[in-house]
């Protein structure tokens, strides 16, 4: 393995050897998948994930929407998976290099979403969640349901569910 | 109504596995393993849990796989039995929820079978659910009663 891998790791063992306050554990939490598209995080509630699969299960269909990606085949259904960054406008601000697929399954609607980097599952108080988004682009809002403490943009997933037919 | 049951999934040499969320602490990038104080087969080494040190167990020679480097790609799961601690390195993860009719208690004569709880179908996939408690009972306590270093952090924390 490169140096630039053990650098990596090393560089993630010294952050997960810091010490966390403990939560109060009355408080209601949600748990996140979490994962990066340029620089930023994102993360969907669990409950809300099927399964995640690398970009080689994509398969690219001509003169589809710039919002879809492409199709895949996840547990038999075939669905269209969204390419967020025409979202949150990020393709000219750095070279997005996706490599994962992330299936969402929410009220019987099946679709997924490229990332760029899985990053794990995370837990975060639901009270720190910042609902106040008037530092988001007043069209992508409807996307978000808001951003915990730990700069995790947290995505709601019915809303997603239509971002492919939102195209005009 | 259809009783369902929450499961991370997660794969291990091209198979999928599962463990019930209520297991799952935590799912994270592998990071780096530093070596254990006794070296053991079987066990990677320990990794520093917001300062609680947790075994990473080589979960691939316990599943009689080759096992193979971490690799900043791979990830880390957590899981917490009867207050201890155990970590191991999987490939994808994902979520799965799955209508109990579809857990089976039937196991395939597979060489792994030993650590398989159960089997989960879902049309043709099929999903292994890892006895977490047996791979704890048998090697993570043993394990532990040979280092005091594990056994001073395995009192658990959440």
């Amino acid at each position: 393995m490169s140096s630039e891998f053990h650098t990596l790791l090393h560089q993630r063992a010294v952050e997960l050897a810091k010490v966390e306050a403990l939560d109060d554990l009355s408080e209601e939490k949600i748990n996140l998948l979490v994962f990066s598209i340029g620089a930023e995080n994102y993360g969907i509630e669990l409950m809300y994930v099927s399964k995640t699969y690398g970009l080689k299960d994509l398969t690219n269909v001509p003169g589809m929407s710039s919002r879809i990606l492409g199709i895949m085949n996840a547990r038999g259904r075939v669905i269209p998976v969204f390419d967020l960054k025409t979202i949150f406008e990020l393709t000219e601000k750095s070279k997005i290099n996706f490599s994962n697929i992330i299936t969402i399954e929410i009220n019987d609607i099946f679709y997924g979403i490229a990332t760029e980097n899985l990053i794990g599952t995370y837990t975060t108080l639901k009270s720190k969640i910042q609902k106040n988004l008037s530092s988001v682009n007043e069209g992508n809002q409807k996307y978000i349901k808001g951003i915990s403490k730990e700069d995790v943009i947290i995505l709601d997933p019915l809303i997603l569910s239509t971002f492919g037919q939102n195209e005009k | 109504m259809q009783n369902t049951v929450n499961f991370i999934q997660f794969s291990i040499n091209d198979h999928d596995y599962a463990l019930r969320t209520d297991h799952v602490l935590r799912v994270i990038q592998s990071v780096q393993i530093s070596e254990a104080p006794i070296k053991e087969k079987g066990i990677l080494g320990i990794i520093n849990y917001h300062g609680t040190l947790i075994p990473v167990m080589d979960i691939c020679n316990w599943l009689k796989f080759e096992s193979t480097e971490v690799r900043p790609e791979n990830f880390i799961v957590i899981a917490m039995v009867d207050g201890k601690h155990i970590a191991f390195v999987v490939n994808r993860i994902g979520f799965i929820e799955v209508d109990e009719n579809n857990i089976s208690n039937e196991i395939p004569m597979i060489e792994s079978a030993e650590y398989i709880e159960k089997i989960i179908t879902n049309g043709a996939d099929i999903t292994y659910l890892l006895d977490i408690k047996k791979l704890v009972t048998q090697h993570v306590e043993e394990y532990a009663n040979k280092s005091q270093v594990y056994k001073a952090t395995f009192k658990g924390r959440r």
